[in-house]
């Protein structure tokens, strides 16, 4: 077995290695990220035009519950990555609140423990701003 | 997020109990290696060598759970959420475990006991953020149904 008498030059060797590897693996996810997402960028953006909407109390909130509970899914701007995008949608909000609820089976998880009414509403409003 | 990845899901699920348990295994046998206790002194070479070898093959076997993880999260890094959370801790793990493994593979038993002890230390927490990345990791994994 490779005996180096120094335990620096391993440090040196186990901390070079790790880091290589380490940076490697996000630089390597990160050019893979861009590509997936320029892909799912062009197709939202000749699906729909721009447009923006000052956005109220409410749907802040609601944004910052998508973050945590929908965008592994929907996206981080809920354009879509496995589940659909959830800009212009054509449900109504009751509707909206019955999936957040019940879930969609095989799909899309419940999330009736997870949020109450409240935060159902703030979620809505935040998809209601997504134009 | 797992709809069309199904073959990611599995495999990430599949291989990901390989480094957990082997890095927790050579945690416990290097924290066996330093008790004081005249049993665990007589093995503790043995227990040294084990435990070096199974942190070199936990290292080489989370390899492919990284991989199918990222193919799974469409190479996402960071994320939101829970996502973030797993994340947060998956990283640190995953440059410690090869960083421990190869400088304790590399130094043998040529290292002092100073260096010894803060490898130990580096260990713990190495299996502190694997068990934290595994704990978010499974909370994804049920709030995918
Ligand atoms: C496990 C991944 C996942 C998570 C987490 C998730 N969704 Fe979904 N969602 C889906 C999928 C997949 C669909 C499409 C299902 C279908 O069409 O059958 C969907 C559909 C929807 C729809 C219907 C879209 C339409 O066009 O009718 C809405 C609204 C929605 N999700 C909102 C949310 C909200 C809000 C959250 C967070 C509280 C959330 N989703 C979390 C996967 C997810």
């Amino acid at each position: 077995m490779m005996n180096f008498r120094s335990e620096g030059k391993a440090l040196a060797l186990a901390a070079a290695i790790a880091g290589g590897v380490l940076l490697a693996t996000l630089g390597a996810a990160t050019v893979m990220r861009g590509r997936v997402q320029s892909q799912q960028h062009l197709a939202a953006r000749t699906a729909v035009g721009g447009g923006s909407q000052p956005m109220m109390v409410a749907a802040e909130k609601g944004r910052q519950l998508f973050l945590q509970s929908c965008a592994h899914c929907h996206g981080d701007d809920a354009r879509g990555d496995d589940g659909p995008d959830l800009h212009n949608l054509r449900i109504s909000d009751a509707h909206v609140a019955l999936l957040i609820k019940n879930g969609i089976k095989g799909d899309m998880p419940s999330f009736a423990k997870k949020h109450d009414d409240a935060d159902i509403a703030a979620l809505t409003s935040y998809l209601r701003t997504l134009h | 997020m797992f709809g069309g990845d199904e073959m990611w899901t599995r495999l990430h699920g599949a291989t990901t109990h390989f480094p957990i348990a082997l890095l927790l295994t050579a945690t416990a046998l290097e924290t066996l290696a330093l008790l004081p206790h005249r049993a665990a002194q007589r093995w503790q070479r043995e227990w040294r060598a084990v435990s070096r070898w199974l942190l070199g093959i936990g290292a080489v076997s989370a390899l492919p759970v990284v991989f199918s993880g990222l193919a799974l999260s469409r190479w996402n890094a960071g994320g939101q959420g829970l996502l973030w959370k797993h994340h947060l801790f998956v990283w640190p793990s995953f440059g410690l475990l090869i960083a421990l493994a190869i400088w304790r593979i590399a130094v043998g038993e040529s290292a002092s006991r100073r260096s010894v002890i803060i490898y130990f230390l580096m260990l713990l927490v190495a299996a502190g953020c694997v068990a934290a990345a595994g704990f978010w990791g499974g909370e994804l994994a049920a709030s995918h149904g």
